[in-house]
Parts: structure tokens; C-alpha cells; sequence
């Protein structure tokens, strides 16, 4: 637990250290807002200001994504501090648990600067729901993306090309996620593919929070979310055993 | 068997190509290590020393064989010896560079679990060991090399380990780094800590090692003291030559046969580049003729000749050589 | 000449060395026509636009912008391993060097849009005829040209910046903005209006909106003025891009900035 704290503090001061990561956090929520406020501005619907909100933050919680889990891994490989981390007592996934999660405290403000535009910059009315849907909500962003991201991570902690990838994977995932399009358009076998993200339940959780009468108890997207999250717990412990059979065994961390 | 802290036994080490075949990296490797004592691992590269240490401090699985650390069976119970070994490879790697030298140290100690006063006074006791006091609390990549090895060192002794395993750790150091390193893992063995480190100076190696061992492809050639290395291969007579006109082996037994006669055996022979030989070889009378060997140099156009102990360079050649 | 046409043929070589087949049609093809399909269902949710143009000026936005960032992309990793500062080092003129680099973004273009505009018409059954592709082809051109200022730009920053990404983030975000083609840029602000005149691109995708837009094809004076304003703002751009290239150039050798990873 101690460790946890320790890896979340410095990963705060790594993260906010680099300008990349601030821009994704601080910049990147203002850009991607401006630009779907311009490509989306002859909407006729009333709540648009919602819809803004809800597309950006998925954005940037995906780009947040790619930082942390990615990024920063690669980093890492570069500095060649997996190998310490990885002979140390301490459990691998307790140490990048930490960082992960530090991301995306920091990742989870890109919502606060988009609504803040949103908001006051055009002026487009956002009604928030209750403190505890809000509260409820965060958490349920927090742990859904942080086993998402921790899994992606070991997923690509061993591949040359991660980060490659997962460029390539960013604009797929927001079509996948009901960004641009609404999923049932999609072919069935995609539409499978989006009901493992998180993303597209979080599009219709965060869609739902902004109808006061709704009871997000009764939301499919909170299951849908809930047992994502099991699942990605399931698959992290599963590639922790994988990437200790490919350390140990085929020798594959390049530590020198 | 105690007495010994690291002990490999019949050790196997093979990686898969990227053709798919397997590539034997160790071959039955069999090496002991008593506690408290400096043990140094020489080879060429691609020996295998890297990849002993990497088993040694939990990164790899042997293929076969047993390892052994502080008397615990080491394949079934990585995390057992996690806590009392500590490793330092050379380079600036295995640093956080963003964060400053103090924050690496005291994310480095949180993995062992160290906490509170005993942390920060740890952390201080090494930044003044390693003499980076003044600058603990710039970012390390504002480090040259030599900060950045110094800072590795400290990370490595954070968890006061009872096993130290260095790779290379002198590489990159200035002279006088290098000797105050040497004389910080002096001060650890002595005070019980054991440690096995490779390096490519062998001046470094037998200054430092209480025991030597060297690895040629995947397979330990020759351990022990810097004395029994030595009269492994020159307590009957140890040859270097530089002759003029020896083209083959058969010449030089020729040329040698004159003056030792029958009784010479060659066990080895190694030819250089510029005529330089070296030779091992066996004789059944052992007492050599100061006048007449004299004469037959002369004689023989002999340019150069040396008999006796070899020093740890040429046993090293000797035995690296194929 | 052969020796340039080897010089960029081995830089496009050096750069896609690590991928095969598979992850060269992933990021040369695949990814650039997601994202078109993306921008394109985004923007038809308005209703009102000419989904033929704007599938087709989607394709040459990605395609340019993607090109341009190549070299910038080339030049980083060259930082990293260190033979930045042996071509800076090197006699050779160095600003050639990345000149050919940026040049080499050109064969990229060509297969970035052919392949996805063949896929539009078979696959999305967007109604091409032969006017719609001349149009392409001097887009293309033109694109091109734009590209190498912004490519050089990119080469220029990596000179002194290490956080290359972020820069070449904001770049694309710029290009994409005022490009049109993600949404007309009469809905931006008057100033913002005009400023867009003077960004890279914006002028050739005007043009090729012109003539995807207006059913019968005659060349008109529009058209020479967005290709003539394009070429310009190239032209200079270049030329600004030279010198500011030798200034980091300078800049970097002084600050030692080549050093850091
Ligand atoms: N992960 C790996 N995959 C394949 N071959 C490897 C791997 N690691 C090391 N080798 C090979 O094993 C041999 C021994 O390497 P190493 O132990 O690093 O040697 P040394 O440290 O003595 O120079 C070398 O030939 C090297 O190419
Ligand atoms: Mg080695």
C-alpha cells in the first residue's frame, strides 16, 4: 500500500514534470473542444453543450490512456527502470497500479477545463447532475480506466511497436465508442468489439447523468462498466503471468 | 555448502533466435561464492557474464541446473531472496532521469519497504557516500555519466544487500571514481556482504577479487585465486615468445625440442599475429638451465622469451583464445 | 538527380525499416481512412454538407498532414540515436539533407490518397468522374507543396525541443482547424477568417471544394487565386523555413540541445 502511495506521488511529479503531459491534460481538452464546438455547430438540438461534453471527455481520457499506459511505459523501458522495478519484492502490478492511477487523477481534470469552455468560453448550458452521481461516476471512470489501462500495459509492455499501435488505435476507438456515430450503425461483429470498451459505456453513462430524473442505479452502462472492470482485473492478472513467463523465461527484458 | 552465498550448479542458460533455433547463452555452469568474498567474472563479450547476473538477480529463469542464494533454491522462490540482493549494471540505465537523485532513492527504498527516519537517514548516508550530497535535488538528467553511475551505486546498496551483483559497474567512471567504487565494495565485503561483479579491467579484477573466474562461451574455463590461476598454467612452464620464422605449431615444437628435448609435451598452443606464441607446456624435469636456455634464445632467434607466472592478462588470453 | 532520387528513396526505406507489410498498410491506409470515416460521419451528422467533396478533401488532409509530420517524425528518431548530430556535424549541407528527407514524405502522399479514394468509390459508391480526379491530382500537388515548409518546420523544431509530439500535436490541430475541411471556415470569427487565408493547405482544399462542389467544371478565377495563394505562402514559407532552420541549426550547436536523448 505504502508502495502504491510512494509510485502515485512521484508519477504526480514525473507526469506534470513533461509539457507532453500537460498538454495533454490542459491544451488538448481545449482543442478537441473548439474543434467538434466548430464541426458541430449547425446541430439543431438542445443540448448540444452535453454532447460536446461527453465526445471531448472520452477523448481525452483516451488520450490520457495512451499517455500513461504507453508512453510513460516506453519511457521507462528507455530509462531501464523495468528491470529494478521487476527484481524488486514488491509486485510489478502494485508498482505500475500506482502510476497508472496517478495518470488519470491528473487525466480526470481534462474534464473539468472542457466543461469550463464548454461552459463559459460558448456558453452552452450544461445542467450537472448531483454531487454523488458525480462522485459515483468519477470513481467508476477511475477504476474501469485504470484496469483497462494497467492490462493495455502489459499488453504492450513487450512489443517493440506499442506505441505505433497504439496511435493507430485512437480514431477506431472513438468511432467504436458511439463518438461519431451511433454503434448500432455499426456491423455486429464491431459492435461486439465496442461492448469491451469502456469507452462506449461511459459515452452512455455520461449521456444519462445529464437527465435529472435518472437513476444511474438502474443504468445498464454502470453493470456494463462494473463488469468490464472485473474482466480487465481478470486479463491484468492473467498478462502479469504472461510477462513474467516472457521476462523469466524467453529472457525477452532488455535490461542491458 | 553454507558457507557458500551464491552457488550455481550445472547451470544452463539457452535463448530462442529469431530463426527459431536455440542459441546456448550458459552451458553447465557450476560456480561458488562464499559469503563476504569478492568474486570477479571475466570473459569476452558474449561469454555469458551478463546473463549469469541476470539470473542471479531474479530477470531470468536458468533453463536447467540449480541456483542456489543464501542457501534458498532461487527458481521457486524469487521473491525469498528479492529482499537481501541488490544489483548495479553499468550505464546510466535503471534511473528515473525526470525525477531528482534524492526522489529516485527514495522511490527505490519504498520498494524495499523502508520507511520513516530510517528511509531519510539511509538515503542521506548513501547520497554522501557516492559524494552526490550537493546536487541530490536536481533532476537527474541534468547528470553527467559519471553522477548517473555514482547515483546507480546508491540505489543498489539502498537495501543494505547481503548479495551485490555488479555488471560492468566501473564502465564510464573516471579513474577516481573508479578507485573510491572499488574501495566502497572493499568496505561492504569486509563488513560480510557478498559480491560477484563482471568487469572488463582486469587490473580492476585483481585488485579486487578474492576469487576469479573466467567464462568463454557459455562455459566456465578456468576459477580460482589469482595464485591457482597462475599455477594452473604456469607451475610446470609457462611459454611467451616472440620468434622469428615460426609458421606452424610443428616448427615451434621443433624449435623448443632442441632445448627441452623429449621431455616436452605441448598441452597448448596459441599463435599470434606478429609471431608471438604462447605455449603451455609440460615437463617431466623441471629444472630449467639458466645458461643454457640463455644460449639456445640466442641461438634460436628467440626476440622475446618469458617463463614463469603469467600475469592475469595473459591467463585470460590464454584462456579466451581459440 | 539520381543521386537525390536514391537519397529519398533510402530515407522513406530507413524510416518504415521496423514495419512490415501489414503494419505499413495499417498506418499508411488503414488508419488515416478510420479517421477519415470518422471526421466524415462527424461532420455529415450536420446534414447539409456535399459528402462527396467532403470525403475527398478528408482524404487529402490526412494524407498531406500525415506526410508532413513524417519527416518531423524521421528527424526525432534521429535525435534519439544520436546521428542528428553526425549530420550536423557531417559536411554535407545539412538543410539539403532534410530538404530530401521532406521530399520523401511525397511517396507517402501519392499512396495515401489513390488507395482510399479507389476504396470511396467502390466501397462508399462516392460518384467520381474525371474532372473530380484532375481536381485531386493538382490538389495533391499543391498539398504537396505545402507540406514541405510545414515538414521543414517540424525538422526545425526537433532542433531544439525535446518534446517533439506535443509540438507536431498543436501542428496538426492548427492545419486541421483552419483547413475547411472539417468544417467551413465561414463559421470562424471574421479575424480567424482571414488568418486562415494565410495557413498552409487552407487554399488548397478551397480549390478542390470549389470544383467537387460546383457540378460543371470551367476553370475560374476562384481557382487561381486559392492554387496562386497556396504557391505563394509556400514559397515563402520556404524561404522563412531556411532561415530559420540555420538560426536552430545554430541554436542547437550552441545550446548542445543535440545532445539530450
Ligand atoms: N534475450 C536474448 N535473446 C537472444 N540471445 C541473447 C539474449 N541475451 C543475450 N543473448 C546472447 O547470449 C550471449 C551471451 O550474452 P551476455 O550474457 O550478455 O554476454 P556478456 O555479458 O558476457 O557479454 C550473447 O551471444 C548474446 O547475443
Ligand atoms: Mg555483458
Amino acid at each position: 500500500m505504502r508502495v502504491l502511495l510512494t509510485s502515485l506521488r512521484l508519477q504526480f511529479k514525473q507526469s506534470l514534470s513533461r509539457s507532453t503531459y500537460r498538454f495533454v491534460i490542459i491544451i488538448q481538452p481545449i482543442l478537441n473542444t473548439i474543434l467538434l464546438y466548430f464541426i458541430l455547430s449547425n446541430k439543431n438540438f438542445v443540448n448540444v453543450g452535453e454532447y460536446l461534453f461527453v465526445n471531448v471527455s472520452v477523448m481525452n481520457l483516451w488520450s490520457s490512456i495512451v499517455f500513461s499506459s504507453l508512453s510513460d511505459l516506453t519511457r521507462e523501458k528507455r530509462m531501464g527502470v523495468l528491470g529494478s522495478n521487476f527484481a524488486s519484492p514488491v509486485k510489478f502490478q502494485w508498482i505500475y497500479g500506482g502510476k497508472v492511477i496517478a495518470n488519470l487523477i491528473l487525466a480526470l481534470w481534462s474534464f473539468a477545463v472542457s466543461y469550463l469552455i464548454i461552459q463559459y468560453v460558448f456558453d452552452l448550458n450544461i445542467v450537472l447532475p448531483n454531487v454523488y452521481t458525480l462522485i459515483t461516476v468519477y470513481f467508476l471512470l477511475l477504476i474501469s480506466f485504470t484496469t483497462l489501462s494497467l492490462f493495455l500495459s502489459y499488453f504492450f509492455l513487450l512489443n517493440r511497436q506499442a506505441i505505433f499501435w497504439i496511435n493507430v488505435l485512437e480514431y477506431p476507438i472513438y468511432l467504436l465508442s458511439g463518438i461519431a456515430t451511433s454503434i448500432q450503425k455499426l456491423p455486429w461483429f464491431l459492435q461486439i468489439i465496442s461492448w469491451l470498451l469502456p469507452t462506449k459505456w461511459i459515452v452512455g453513462l455520461l449521456h444519462q447523468i445529464f437527465n435529472a430524473k435518472y437513476n444511474i442505479l438502474t443504468s445498464a452502462n454502470v453493470y456494463g462498466l462494473l463488469i468490464l472492470t472485473a474482466l480487465y482485473g481478470i486479463g491484468i492478472i492473467v498478462m502479469n503471468n504472461i510477462m513474467e513467463r516472457k521476462i523469466l523465461v524467453e529472457g525477452q527484458l532488455e535490461v542491458y | 555448502m553454507n558457507e557458500y552465498m551464491i552457488n550455481l550448479d550445472k547451470v544452463s542458460r539457452t535463448y530462442k533466435e529469431k530463426n527459431g533455433t536455440d542459441f546456448v547463452a550458459l552451458n553447465q555452469i557450476s560456480l561458488n561464492v562464499k559469503k563476504g568474498t569478492i568474486h570477479g567474472l571475466i570473459g569476452p563479450n558474449g561469454a555469458g557474464k551478463s546473463t549469469t547476473m541476470k539470473i542471479l538477480s531474479t530477470l531470468l529463469l536458468p533453463s536447467s541446473g540449480t541456483v542456489t542464494m543464501k542457501g534458498i533454491e532461487l527458481q521457486s522462490n524469487l521473491n525469498a531472496v528479492r529482499q537481501d540482493i541488490n544489483f548495479i549494471y553499468g550505464g546510466e540505465r535503471d534511473l528515473y532521469w525526470r525525477l531528482t537523485a534524492r526522489e529516485n532513492l527514495e522511490y527505490f527504498s519504498a520498494l524495499y519497504s523502508l520507511k520513516g527516519v530510517e528511509q531519510k537517514e539511509k538515503i542521506k548516508e548513501l547520497l554522501e557516500l557516492v559524494q552526490l550530497t550537493d546536487v541530490a535535488n536536481k533532476k537527474v538528467e541534468t547528470y553527467s555519466k559519471g553522477m548517473k553511475q555514482r547515483l546507480q551505486i546508491a540505489r543498489g546498496l539502498l537495501n543494505n544487500p547481503r548479495i551485490l551483483l555488479l555488471d560492468e559497474p566501473t564502465i564510464g567512471l573516471d579513474r577516481q571514481s573508479a578507485e573510491e567504487f572499488k574501495n566502497i565494495i572493499r568496505h561492504l565485503a569486509a563488513n560480510g556482504t557478498t559480491i560477484l561483479f563482471t568487469s572488463h579491467y582486469l587490473e580492476e579484477v585483481e585488485d579486487l577479487s578474492d576469487e576469479i573466474t573466467i567464462i568463454s562461451r557459455g562455459e566456465i574455463v578456468a576459477s580460482g585465486t589469482a595464485q591457482e590461476l597462475r599455477s594452473n598454467i604456469g607451475k610446470e612452464l609457462y611459454v611467451h615468445a616472440v620468434v622469428e620464422n615460426v609458421v606452424n605449431r610443428k616448427q615451434a615444437i621443433t624449435l623448443f625440442s632442441r632445448y627441452f628435448g623429449d621431455e616436452l609435451s605441448v598441452e597448448k598452443y596459441v599463435e599470434r599475429t606478429g609471431n608471438v606464441i604462447e605455449m603451455k607446456v609440460s615437463l617431466s624435469n623441471k629444472k630449467l638451465d639458466d645458461v643454457k636456455l640463455s644460449s639456445f634464445v640466442q641461438n634460436s632467434k628467440i626476440r622475446e622469451w618469458k617463463i614463469g607466472s603469467p600475469s592475469l592478462d595473459e591467463i585470460y588470453r590464454y584462456y579466451t583464445t581459440v | 538527380m539520381r543521386r537525390w532520387g536514391t537519397l529519398i528513396w533510402l530515407s522513406y526505406k530507413e524510416q518504415y525499416a521496423t514495419f512490415n507489410l501489414i503494419s505499413f498498410m495499417v498506418y499508411k491506409i488503414v488508419q488515416p481512412m478510420i479517421q477519415v470515416i470518422f471526421f466524415v460521419l462527424l461532420i455529415s451528422k450536420n446534414g447539409d454538407s456535399n459528402i462527396k467533396s467532403v470525403v475527398l478533401t478528408n482524404i487529402i488532409l490526412a494524407a498531406v498532414v500525415n506526410a508532413a509530420v513524417y519527416s518531423g517524425v524521421i528527424l526525432s528518431n534521429e535525435r534519439v540515436q544520436g546521428t542528428l548530430k553526425l549530420i550536423v556535424a557531417s559536411r554535407n549541407d545539412t538543410f539539403k539533407i532534410v530538404f530530401l528527407r521532406s521530399l520523401a514524405g511525397i511517396i507517402d502522399a501519392i499512396i495515401m490518397v489513390i488507395v482510399p479514394i479507389i476504396l470511396a468509390k467502390f466501397v462508399l459508391h462516392i460518384d467520381i468522374n474525371s474532372i473530380d480526379i484532375i481536381a485531386v491530382v493538382i490538389t495533391v500537388f499543391l498539398g504537396m507543396l505545402a507540406a514541405i515548409p510545414l515538414s521543414l518546420l517540424i525538422g526545425s523544431m526537433s532542433l531544439i525541443t525535446t518534446d517533439l509530439n506535443l509540438f507536431i500535436n498543436l501542428f496538426i490541430f492548427v492545419i486541421n482547424f483552419f483547413s475547411g475541411a472539417l468544417f467551413s471556415s465561414q463559421k470562424l470569427p471574421y479575424l480567424w477568417q482571414v488568418i486562415s487565408n494565410f495557413i498552409p493547405l487552407h487554399n488548397s482544399i478551397q480549390f478542390a471544394m470549389a470544383i467537387f462542389n460546383e457540378r460543371q467544371p470551367h476553370i475560374n478565377w476562384q481557382l487561381v487565386i486559392f492554387s496562386g495563394r497556396e504557391i505563394s505562402i509556400s514559397i515563402v514559407l520556404i524561404i522563412v523555413n531556411v532561415v530559420i532552420y540555420k538560426k536552430f541549426e545554430r541554436t542547437a550547436q550552441k545550446g548542445g540541445t543535440l545532445e539530450l536523448y
